[in-house]
């Protein structure tokens, strides 16, 4: 009958694929014995066809009885922080497409139609990307049980030692701290990708603005998919820090993978060429800042040279202290 | 009144599910089919709704404690079910349990049948 079809069809679609024949089947006879158990005469076959399958319950009752449990891409655990990161990265992307399209108007106020054709691709290809990760990530927590670390314990064969220490204030990590870092992060990843040639010196000359960038464009945009891999793996670091809360030994250990992918990166990108501007100090000339020879260029070409330098030593060096700070916190009793 | 009746049917629901797995398992030394359980239950008094079965039977299948086959010369093909020699052993174990669980209970509510019964 069609009505059986049709019931049968609604329960075994909810269920895993190698079920569903032998669901299908199972259910059918079922509904059968049933209907001609209560089969007499006066009363149409439909009618208790229908009432039969009343009381077999909704077909998604029924389904969740045949699962047993529920299932969640990502479950209500994580559901919260899940909801709150969105939230954070699409607002932090938004003010960073924002600025770089004030930047770009200001500089170039006769192109913001382009600019606005160029914000709104933008939007286009980063929000639905970000939010994408974002998913991936908390599948990983949810699934993988990749940051779960101590908790896992306390669903099966859990013992009271297993409970994890009430974290001291020492060993938390403040809401802010992740908040601010994924805040970070995704306006480096909008200045890599979308604007790196806005990074550097403004410069105004009757009313308009030019720049000087930092970076090498070429170089820079040849680096860019890993640069992106990079803050991405870091933004992760930054969401398990939000999630749990408190430093464990796990994610200690994954700071300290991600923080020596950057360094081994960054370094890499340091003996193989240069992702600084090359012609920093010609173009300061060009545009009539300083004279060449003169003292204040040999000044400023220090402060570029000590700056790019140590901009580069200074953040290795926290990647490291940050190890050592992850590997700390998490020792500490 | 109906406040009363509210709170046996939820202690009784509640005792019910835990006591259908033992039931489903006690008939099953013979091979039988998801609805002749559910007549067969019923007639013994114990009310099992099919869509409670059905889904209990694979469980208990998955588990192990059953197996199945599907018998196919019948003009429906039906899925019948028999307790697995693992299924046989848990229920022996159960049965015991629960007669325990019977004789400690009455106990506790002074009826017959408990331990002290005999004396008061």
């Amino acid at each position: 009958m069609e009505i059986i079809n049709r019931y049968v069809y609604a329960v075994v679609r909810r269920l895993p694929q190698k079920q569903r024949d032998d669901i299908a089947n199972e259910l059918r006879v079922l509904v059968e014995d049933m209907v001609e158990e209560r089969t007499q005469e006066g009363v149409s076959t439909d009618e208790i066809v229908e009432e039969v399958l009343m009381e077999l319950g909704s077909p998604k009752q029924l389904a969740d009885k045949y699962r047993g449990s529920k299932r969640y891409l990502i479950g209500p655990d994580y559901f919260e922080s899940y909801f709150s990161i969105n939230k954070i990265v699409l607002l932090a992307v938004s003010i960073a497409l924002g600025v770089v399209f004030a930047i770009e108007t200001i500089i170039n106020p006769l192109e913001i139609l382009d600019h606005f054709i160029g914000l709104i691709v933008s939007i286009f290809t980063i929000v639905p990307s970000s939010i994408g990760w974002i998913t991936i990530v908390f599948v990983l927590i949810e699934h993988l049980g990749v940051i779960k670390g101590e908790d896992v314990n306390l669903e099966k064969d859990w013992h009271p030692s297993n409970l994890p220490p009430v974290p001291n204030e020492k060993k938390q990590i403040k809401q802010s701290e992740p908040i601010f870092g994924i805040i970070f992060l995704i306006f480096l990843i909008v200045a890599f990708t979308v604007s790196n040639q806005y990074i550097g010196v403004y410069l105004v000359n009757d009313n308009e603005f030019s720049t000087i960038p930092f970076f090498h464009k070429g170089s820079l945009s040849a680096y860019l998919p890993i640069i992106v891999i990079v803050l991405g793996l870091l933004i992760m670091k930054e969401i398990f820090k939000l999630v749990l809360g408190r430093w464990t030994i796990k994610l200690a250990f994954y700071n300290l993978i991600t923080n020596v992918i950057t360094f081994a990166f960054v370094g890499w990108i340091m003996v193989n060429s240069s992702v600084w501007n090359p012609n920093f100090m010609d173009e300061m000339v060009q545009a009539g800042i300083v004279e060449s020879g003169s003292e204040g260029y040999q000044a400023i070409k220090l402060i570029w040279e000590i700056g790019t330098q140590w901009t580069i030593i200074i953040f290795m060096l926290s990647l490291l202290w940050d190890v050592g700070v992850g590997f700390f916190k998490a020792r500490k009793k | 009144m109906s406040d009363i009746n509210e709170h046996i049917d939820k202690i009784m629901h509640e005792l019910r599910r835990g006591t259908i797995t033992i039931g489903v398992l006690s008939q099953l030394n013979d091979p039988q089919y998801g609805y002749s359980l559910v007549t067969e239950l019923k007639a013994k008094g114990i009310q099992v709704e099919p869509g409670t079965l059905y889904p209990l039977l694979r469980r208990l299948e998955k588990q192990g404690l059953l197996e199945s086959i599907w018998d196919t010369n019948e003009s429906r093909p039906r899925k019948y079910y028999v307790l697995s020699s693992l299924g046989k052993e848990v229920i022996e174990q159960v049965s015991k349990e629960w007669s325990q669980i019977v004789t400690n209970l009455n106990d506790l509510l002074n009826l017959e049948g408990g331990r002290q019964s005999g004396n008061n």
